[in-house]
Order: structure tokens, then C-alpha cells, then sequence
């Protein structure tokens, strides 16, 4: 291993520490169930918010945008555009309503807005089903990154990586969990904007521009091992050593590829020699005045891609489970705007950095662009600009730690939503423990994650948004600001827009996609998903119009009145 | 609290009632029957009397005679003409005790609540207060309990004429004195439904008590009815007054004539649910509160100040000082006399400040129920102990109180209890308005449909400025890609909007949105309290 893997394990284990300390303390102060559960309300809103968005940015955020950034160019600064505008949603649409509604999770929601149990054993899987699909690329994010530091294989880093999610959850150690995550997202900022400082310093002394009509090329002679099937195009001749199949037939030896596209089995190895013109996977630009320019990739429907993807940020963040958990924690409505405000600032900044990453990163590390592991670049970069020296690795270490970071608060997180909601929907009264439905919420994704092909976080987490949009989005908005909403026509919209973005998700993840429009909406399925879900659900409603509770009105009061007015009431 | 009062009274001491009253009822029923102990009420009453006056509901002046004259008919009791307070209240004692007998004065004042009293009063009245009493009628449900005997009379009238003001509920509020501090002597304080009658309210010898108090004090579970209100009364404290002789009377009381009494009914029963006060024991209860704080929300300070002037002034009175024009001083101190234990936690109500004058405010709504003429609230035990309606356990009003207000009429002299109805800290300030938007009324109804329209308008106004700007922005950089190699300021321009530029939007249109939504919210709110 090398000095500079082993610099990023100590970094990482420094990070667990501390969070296990920042804990301890935490876990000292809590005297009450209070104190365990909302902090006793005693959180301001920039602490609240700090906390909101550490746990918030996973490794999807930390690595996938920098990632996407370095493959799609333009056409990728919308996805940290849409997880961004989820956040103007939540506050447009259901932070304060949500706040005074009392309700813990969305099926809490279901239960004081609709009063339905049925409506709230159906949430409760669509609950699981959201955090287990955003586990998987948590989980996969982890292993991307053990492996690129390190070069242990990648099942050590998804088991090593899902083993500290569990011990940290069943010791304890997110009990007091505000702080540690209100630690661990400045610990992230930092571990983005210091490497990106420095290098932006080196690039603005750097005579090389993005500005020119050629395809980024390898500085040095670069190996690449394809680990998944792949299809690359390239826009000049390359020549290159391949020793694998390409374009269905077994070569060993040298080839010169043509400009167009080029199929690689897995296993291959290609060797460019330095100077060699870059391909990248298909569909995303060539160049570099492509890769600035938006729209000019030639992949189907790009448009109608980005607009999907706005979707689902936009509206999927609103039905992250660990993400509503938070808002209980503000002292009242007015203050659960105001903490959004503040997690749209931070979230906002963070991805300003990660986008300048993922700039930095078509420049100094280009090789990327030929696997299908572009979301290694924030990883790499450091490395690539400054050289090997202790600078270098001392960035790569503080890169490594906020990975960790990422990871650990976004996976623990998700472990204890999904733990508290196993524990109290669905083994009530058969498991007397928590640590066991902890252990039962991470077991699957694991599993999941160890089996299935990896694939970009900028395709897996849309889609986990997208099945959040499709599900919990319109129920919150329709129960918040419609009085007609009725328990059955909640449930056929939940049932409807899951249904039918889950079972996209999993196409996606398990199955070769049809080409053109069918398969981009399976691919980005919220702009089809979430209307239909929405549309379900009015028509259903308008159909059993005699089911509209007897109490909406008070409720919808208590939704939407001033706290002072003395209508709501606390159950912690 | 004390100071307002005090000043108030001299202006609502109108030359009457407030002469008469205050030194008188002190002197009558505070030496002679429950010291000072009255004062409070009739403090308070001013206040809101003058309140009232600036508002012109009802008419001040009449009602400040009117207590008087109230007494001096009702009075049977002896007495508006007695009125001159002093009399009254001491008739006041006799009547508190006998609850029963005030039951009559109560019953008619009960029975009749709004429009009898109304009526009586003005007829009562007729004389010396008569106008004002008709005024009152509304508000004297509050009925203190007169002072049975006419010389109650006159200290009722100074509280009635407060309470008339209120238009019912409110001015016997004040009038009874929610900061009626009751002397412990004061068993006798409880308003009698005589008082009703009377209108005057009995100090505590007297005791005036307003007939609901009494109920609730003492039998909190006696009359339903009368029991909300009287909850806001329970005060707990007065373990004094016996409100039990309001028993009958509050009954009687519950029935409020005028509209403005049965809002405040609602709200002392709200408030009193919450508190829970109901306890047997008197629980102050808040409810009545609710009731001021409508009234008085503008006022709450005056409440309050009345309430505590009241209290001071009757101690005042009693002691023979001016009007409590020590104001929080006295209050306090005249408070902690009365209460004893309790008044400590009242001064700290009172510096609560406002809550617990709305508190007794509330308390004084009670009182209405009783005959609006009562003098003052002598009857009310206001306590002053901070016993707010939640957390306070409502002190236990002692059971004893009520019997003894019941039965005997407590003595005049008895310790003032002052009873807190409410706080105002609570979350819940149900107030009328709130009520009605909880109840689906067509106001509330009307105000619930507003609120989630305006917020829904500003919030589909924010929405739609967002999907417009994120809705074009991929189509207009995809269909005219020479927007995409125009540069500014040496980046592209999708780079510059998309990378950069469009975080502080977002932030900026989240930010706007909150402002709005606050504002509209506030805006809703205060339409509502007030």
C-alpha cells in the first residue's frame, strides 16, 4: 500500500473517532427522551441546518456531482441545480405545515393528516424501499472510495464500509447524532474547498485551457481497467494496447481505434500511451468546447432527461426519511423555513465547490473518462495536480476523511430512520431490540450493494429521488394544501407512482435498457412517475369525496396556523 | 399591575362609585367585613370601566353607576341605594355566605343573565346607577354576588358599573375583581348570587361573589354551566371566599345575557379545560381569562393593572390608603397578604404582568355571570398566586371556601385570595376569535380559508417564478447554443448562470418566501386575537 493509501486510512479512522467522541459528549448531555429525539428543541437553526445538511450530503453529493461534472460537462451542472431546488421546495411546500402537523416521518404524516392505517403501513415500505435504494449507492460510493485509496478490492470496501455503519449505529454512537453531523458537514466543506484551492491556484498558473476542439488527452502513459462493460466513442484516432475483448473480439496487442464508438467487456485493460487522445463512454461529449457547451452530447432526449432529473430533485428530497426526521427538531414552523433557507445556503455552497472540482478535474484527470469510475475524480484530483509529496497526500487524506464523513452520516443516518421505522411498523412486538432492526435495515443493502454492478451515482440516486417524488412528494403537498384529499385516493397515488418508480429503479439497476424513449423514461422515470402519481391521486379522491375526513379542517388549521395561536401541540 | 389600576381607578373611580366605592367598600367591606379585600375588585372594574369608556361599548358611566345603582336595586340587596358600596358589601358578606340567597338576586340574574340583567340593572339602577345598569346588564352578568345586604350595594355598583361597561362579561370581570385578593378571612368573599341581585358586590364578608365563581370554586362540579365559567374563577385560591354560595348563583350566571358573557363563557371553559382546572378544589381557572384577554387583549396591561389596582385599591380601601395607587407595589403587597402562600406565586403572576391580569380578567367574566351589579368582585378570590391555569395546579380552592361561602357567608374580613385564572405564557390564549376558527364558525371559517389561501397564493407565487426560471433555462441553452459561448466576465455563460449564479437564487427566492410567509401568518394571527 502506499504512503499515500495509508495517509487516507488514518484519515478515515480519525474521522470515525471523532464522531464516536462528538457523540459520546453528545450522549452525556441527553437526559431525556426529549434530548434523544428532538435535542429539547434547543438546536438554533445553523446548527439545525449545519446537521441537515451533513447528513444530507452523501457520497453521492461528495463524490457523484464532481464526477458527473468530469463526463457531461454543462449538461451536469442541473443535477446539484435539482438536489438544491428539492431543498426551495421543502421550505416553498412542507416545512413549516409539516413541522406543526407533529408528524416524525411521512407515515406519522399519513396517520395525523389522513388517519389511516393502512395508508401508513404503505408508507412504511415505501419508506424502506427509499432508504434501501439510497443505501445501495452510499454503500457502493464507499467501496468506489476504499478502493481508489487504497487499492483494496471493492467487496472490502462496501463490507468494511456497511460494518462501521452498523457498530456505529448499534453502539450508540448517532444517538446524539446533531452535532456529529453538524461536525461532519463542515468536515466535508473543507474536504472539498482546501484541495480545490489549491489546485484552482495551480490551474490559474496553468497555460492549458478547456477552450479547444480536442478531446482531453493523458498526461502520462495510463493503464486502464474496465470493470464493467462499457461502450467508449472518441473523436480522434487513438491508438492504443488492449488486452481483452473489444468489439466482441479477444485482442491482445496493439489496435488503433477509429473515431466512433468502441465496445469493452469487462476485464479488458486498455493501455494509452501519453499524449493519446481521451475517450469517454457514450453519449457524453468529446471535446472540450462540447463538454462546455450544454446540449451536445449525443445521447436521446436530453432535454427530456434534465427536465426529469429536476423532477425528481426537486420534489424527491421532500420524502428522504432522514431528511424529515430534522424538521421535528425546530422549535416551531416560522423556524423550520428558516433552518431550509440556511440548508439551501450551505448545500448550495457545497455544491459551487464540487462543481469547481469537477472542472479542475477534466484537466488533471482525464484518464477517468475512459472507466466508468469518473465519480473517483474528487479523490484523485489532489494526487494528479500536485504530485506526489506529502502535500499531495496530506489533501488526499483530508479528501479521504470527508468521503468518510459522507459516508457515514448519510449511511447512519438512513440505518436509524430505517431501524426506528422497522422497529416500530413492522416487527412490533417480535424484536425487543433496536440494534436488531439496525442490523436487519442494513443487511439488504449490502447484500445488494455486493451483487449488484456498480453503476454511476449520477444514475442511482436520481432514481432513488425519483421514487421519493413519486410517493411521499405528492401525499405531503396534496395533504398540506388540498382539503379533498382522501386516505383512499392517497393510497392508490402512493401506491400508483411507487409501483411504477420502483420497478423502473430496479430495471435500471439489473436490466440492459431498450433504446430511445422507453428506456429514458426508465432511466429518468419522475417526469412520467410523478404526475401520474399526482394525477391518481386527485381523481381516486375526487372519487370517494365522502371519505374526506371529518377533522381535516382542524387539521389543516394546526398545518397552518402561527404556533402562537395555541393550536398545535407537542407530543415531546 | 396595581399602579394601572390605581391610576385607572381614579378616572374610573368616577366620582361615585369610586369614592364610594373604593373607600367605602374598603372601609365597609374591607374593615368592616373583608378588609380591603374588595378593593382589588373594584380596581380592576375601573379599569375597565374605563377601558370600556374609551371604547364606548357600553356606557362607562352607566356602568360605573350602574354598579351602583345595581346594587342599590338589585338589592334588594340592599342596595344600590346602599350602594354607596360600603353598605353593600357589607351586605355583601351576609349575602356571600348565603349563597342561596344570593341564588335569588343570582337566579334572576342568572336566569335572566344577559337580558334580565340588563334589564334589572338599568331598572334596578334606576336610581342612582340605573343607567348604567342597563348598560351593564350585559355585563353584569357578572353579578357579583351582591352584596346582600344593601351596603354592599355600593361597592358593587363601582364593580358593576366597570362590568356593565364590559358589556357583560367582561366588565364584571373587572369589576369582581379578578385581582380581587381575597383575605383569607374572606371566606366570606364569595359572590353570592346575590350579588346578582344586588349587583353590588359584598367584599368578602359580603362576598359578592360572582355567582359562577362560586360554582366553581366551591363546586366545581355543581353547575355545568356555571362551572365553566365559573373555573375561570376557581380560582383555586381563594380557598376564602366560599364561592359555594355561588353555587346557586352560578347557575344562574352561567346563563350570561349578554353575547359578550357567553364568549367568555366559551373561553373560561377552554381555558379551564386546559387548565384542567376544574378540580374540585377552586381552581382558578384561566378560562375566564380567555374571556378578558378578548375584551381586554388590547387592555391586557389595564387587566392586569386593573386587576392588581383593584386588588390594591380595595386593600387600599381598606387600609384607608388612596387608591391603590402604589399600584404594583400594593398589589404585590396586598397580594402576598391575601394570598399568603399563594400570593407569592401571584406576585410572580404579576410579573407575569399581563398574564395573570388576564387571568383576572377572566376570572372576572365569572363574575359576570353573577349579578352584573356586583359591586366588586370582593367576591372573586382572585388569586394572585401565579397559579396559572396549566401549570399551577389550580389550588385547591379549598373545598372549605366553597362551604364556607355556601354557608356562611365568609367573613368580610377574610383573607383575599387572589385568584390567577390563567397565564398568558401558555401556549393556548384560546380567545374568542381563535374559538371560532377552531369551531368552524362561519368567521372562523372564513379566517381558516383565508390563511390557507394567502399561503398557498404566496407560495404558488414563489413556485411559479421557480419553474418559469428553471423550466426555460435548459430549453433556451439546448435550442440557442449561441447563448452557451457568449462569455461574461471570462466564464460561458451556462457556467456562470448554472454553477454559480443559480445557487443564490435559490437561496434569495427561499429567503423572500419566508418573509411573506411570516408576515402572512402574523397577519392572521393578529386578525385573530384581536
Amino acid at each position: 500500500m502506499s504512503t499515500s493509501g495509508i495517509v487516507a486510512l488514518v484519515a478515515i479512522a480519525l474521522v470515525a473517532v471523532a464522531s464516536a467522541f462528538i457523540g459520546s459528549l453528545g450522549v452525556r448531555v441527553a437526559r431525556s427522551t426529549s434530548d434523544f429525539l428532538v435535542a429539547s428543541r434547543t438546536v438554533g437553526p445553523v446548527a439545525n441546518a449545519s446537521a441537515i445538511s451533513g447528513e444530507y450530503l452523501s457520497a453521492a453529493s461528495f463524490l457523484g456531482v464532481a464526477g458527473m461534472i468530469l463526463r457531461d460537462g454543462a449538461d451536469a451542472l442541473w443535477f446539484p441545480i435539482a438536489f438544491t431546488t428539492g431543498y426551495l421546495a421543502l421550505v416553498l411546500f412542507v416545512a413549516a405545515p409539516l413541522r406543526r402537523s407533529g408528524a416524525y416521518t411521512v407515515p406519522d404524516f399519513a396517520v395525523a393528516r389522513l388517519n389511516s392505517d393502512g395508508l401508513r403501513r404503505m408508507c412504511t415500505v415505501f419508506v424502506l424501499v427509499i432508504g434501501w435504494l439510497y443505501l445501495l449507492p452510499q454503500l457502493q460510493g464507499a467501496g468506489l472510495a476504499l478502493t481508489t485509496l487504497t487499492a483494496l478490492p471493492a467487496w472490502s470496501g462496501i463490507a468494511g464500509a456497511g460494518l462501521v455503519v452498523v457498530l456505529t449505529v448499534v453502539g450508540g454512537g448517532m444517538r446524539s447524532i446533531t452535532f456529529v453531523q453538524a461536525f461532519q458537514f463542515w468536515l466535508k466543506l473543507t474536504a472539498l474547498l482546501v484541495p480545490a484551492v489549491f489546485v484552482l491556484g495551480l490551474f490559474l498558473s496553468d497555460s492549458r485551457s478547456l477552450e479547444r476542439d480536442t478531446a482531453p488527452d493523458f498526461r502520462d502513459a495510463t493503464t486502464v481497467d474496465v470493470r464493467t462493460d462499457a461502450v467508449l466513442q472518441t473523436s480522434e484516432t487513438v491508438n492504443l494496447v488492449v488486452d481483452g475483448t473489444v468489439d466482441r473480439v479477444r485482442v491482445d496487442g496493439s489496435v488503433t481505434w477509429a473515431p466512433g464508438r468502441h465496445e469493452v467487456a469487462a476485464g479488458t485493460q486498455l493501455k494509452f500511451p501519453a499524449g493519446s487522445p481521451v475517450p469517454t463512454v457514450a453519449g457524453a461529449p468529446t471535446t472540450d468546447r462540447e463538454w462546455l457547451q450544454p446540449g451536445t452530447g449525443d445521447a436521446d432526449y436530453q432535454m427530456l432527461a434534465i427536465y426529469s432529473v429536476l423532477i425528481a430533485g426537486a420534489l424527491g428530497t421532500m420524502g428522504l426519511p432522514h431528511v424529515l426526521v430534522r424538521f421535528y427538531t425546530n422549535p416551531d414552523g416560522r423556524a423550520a423555513r428558516r433552518t431550509t433557507v440556511a440548508v439551501l445556503a450551505m448545500i448550495g455552497g457545497f455544491y459551487i465547490v464540487a462543481v469547481l472540482v469537477g472542472v479542475l478535474a477534466r484537466l488533471y484527470t482525464p484518464g477517468l473518462l475512459a472507466t466508468s469510475e469518473t465519480d473517483a475524480a474528487v479523490l484523485l484530483v489532489p494526487s494528479a495536480a500536485l504530485g506526489d509529496g506529502w502535500t499531495a497526500w496530506l489533501l488526499g487524506g483530508l479528501v479521504a476523511a470527508g468521503t468518510a464523513a459522507a459516508f457515514l452520516s448519510t449511511s447512519s443516518g438512513l440505518v436509524v430512520s430505517l431501524a426506528g421505522v422497522l422497529y416500530t411498523d413492522v416487527l412490533r412486538g417480535r424484536w425487543k431490540d433496536l440494534r436488531l432492526a439496525a442490523v436487519l435495515s442494513a443487511v439488504l443493502p449490502i447484500a445488494m450493494a455486493l451483487s449488484v454492478v456498480r453503476l454511476d451515482l449520477g444514475l442511482t440516486v436520481p432514481l432513488v429521488f425519483a421514487v421519493a417524488a413519486s410517493t411521499f412528494c405528492p401525499l405531503l403537498v396534496l395533504g398540506i394544501w388540498w382539503r379533498g384529499l382522501t386516505a383512499r385516493g392517497a393510497a392508490a397515488g402512493v401506491l400508483v407512482g411507487g409501483v411504477l418508480s420502483t420497478v423502473a429503479a430496479l430495471l435500471s439497476l439489473f436490466a440492459r435498457l431498450p433504446e430511445g424513449l422507453l428506456g429514458l423514461l426508465i432511466h429518468r422515470p419522475a417526469i412520467a412517475t410523478v404526475p401520474a402519481a399526482f394525477l391518481t391521486m386527485v381523481v381516486v379522491s375526487r372519487m370517494s369525496k365522502g371519505e374526506i375526513p371529518a377533522d381535516v379542517d382542524d387539521v389543516l388549521l394546526r398545518l397552518h396556523a402561527p404556533e402562537r395561536l395555541g393550536l398545535n401541540h407537542d407530543r415531546v | 399591575m396595581t399602579t394601572h389600576v390605581d391610576g385607572a381607578v381614579p378616572s374610573v373611580a368616577p366620582d361615585p362609585d369610586d369614592g364610594n366605592p373604593d373607600d367605602g367598600i374598603l372601609d365597609d367591606g374591607g374593615s368592616a367585613r373583608h378588609p380591603s379585600e374588595f378593593d382589588d375588585g373594584s380596581q380592576w372594574v375601573r379599569a375597565e370601566i374605563q377601558r370600556r369608556m374609551a371604547e364606548n361599548r357600553s356606557t362607562r358611566g352607566r356602568h360605573a353607576r350602574r354598579g351602583e345603582a345595581a346594587a342599590g336595586q338589585p338589592d334588594g340587596l340592599g342596595g344600590r341605594e346602599a350602594s354607596q358600596g360600603r353598605r353593600r358589601k357589607p351586605v355583601a358578606p351576609a349575602r356571600i355566605p348565603p349563597p342561596p340567597p344570593v341564588p335569588p338576586p343570582g337566579s334572576v340574574a342568572a336566569g335572566d343573565l344577559p337580558e334580565n340583567y340588563v334589564p334589572r340593572h338599568s331598572v334596578l339602577t334606576p336610581g342612582p346607577a340605573a343607567e348604567p345598569a342597563a348598560p351593564i346588564s350585559g355585563p353584569i352578568p357578572v353579578v357579583r354576588p351582591v352584596a346582600d345586604d344593601g351596603t354592599t350595594a355600593e361597592v358593587p355598583n363601582t364593580i358593576e358599573t366597570r362590568s356593565a361597561p364590559v358589556g357583560g362579561p367582561s366588565l364584571p370581570p373587572t369589576g369582581i375583581p379578578l385581582p380581587v385578593r381575597k383575605r383569607r378571612t374572606g371566606p366570606g368573599v364569595p359572590l353570592h348570587g346575590d350579588g346578582s341581585a344586588a349587583g353590588p358586590w359584598s367584599r368578602p364578608g359580603s362576598s359578592i361573589v360572582p355567582d359562577q365563581p362560586v360554582q366553581r370554586l366551591g363546586a366545581p362540579p355543581g353547575v355545568p354551566g356555571g362551572s365553566d365559567s365559573l373555573p375561570s374563577w376557581g380560582v383555586p385560591a381563594s380557598p376564602p371566599y366560599g364561592f359555594a354560595a355561588a353555587a346557586a348563583a352560578p347557575t344562574e350566571v352561567t346563563p350570561r345575557p349578554d353575547t359578550g358573557p357567553a364568549e367568555i363563557v366559551d373561553d373560561a371553559a377552554d381555558t379551564v379545560d386546559d387548565v384542567g382546572v376544574a378540580a374540585g378544589a377552586g381552581l382558578v381557572q384561566p378560562a375566564d381569562y380567555t374571556d378578558y384577554d378578548d375584551y381586554d387583549d388590547d387592555d391586557d396591561a389595564y387587566d392586569d393593572d386593573e386587576y392588581d389596582g383593584d386588588g390594591d385599591e380595595y386593600d387600599d380601601d381598606g387600609d384607608g390608603d388612596g387608591d391603590g395607587d402604589t399600584d404594583d407595589a400594593d398589589d404585590h403587597d396586598t397580594g402576598a397578604v391575601d394570598t399568603g402562600a399563594v400570593d407569592p406565586a401571584a406576585d410572580t403572576v404579576d410579573t407575569a404582568g399581563t398574564d395573570l391580569a388576564e387571568a383576572a380578567t377572566t376570572v372576572l367574566p365569572v363574575i359576570h355571570t353573577g349579578t352584573p351589579p356586583p359591586a366588586r368582585m370582593v367576591g372573586i378570590p382572585v388569586q394572585r398566586a401565579p397559579v396559572h391555569n396549566r401549570n399551577v395546579p389550580p389550588r385547591p380552592v379549598t373545598p372549605r371556601h366553597i362551604p364556607v361561602v355556601g354557608t356562611a357567608p365568609p367573613e368580610p374580613g377574610s383573607t383575599r385570595v387572589r385568584v390567577v385564572l390563567s397565564e398568558r405564557k401558555g401556549v393556548a390564549r384560546p380567545v374568542r376569535t381563535i374559538k371560532e376558527v377552531q369551531e368552524g364558525t362561519a368567521v372562523g371559517e372564513l379566517l381558516r380559508r383565508n390563511l390557507i389561501r394567502s399561503q398557498l397564493m404566496v407560495t404558488l407565487r414563489f413556485a411559479a417564478l421557480t419553474v418559469f426560471v428553471l423550466g426555460t433555462l435548459p430549453a433556451v441553452l439546448t435550442l440557442l447554443p449561441e447563448v452557451g459561448r457568449f462569455h461574461l466576465l471570462g466564464v460561458r455563460v451556462p457556467w456562470l448562470l448554472l454553477g454559480l449564479l443559480m445557487y443564490p437564487f435559490l437561496v434569495g427566492v427561499a429567503w423572500r418566501y419566508t418573509r411573506v410567509a411570516d408576515r402572512v401568518e402574523q397577519n392572521f394571527a393578529d386578525h385573530v386575537q384581536d
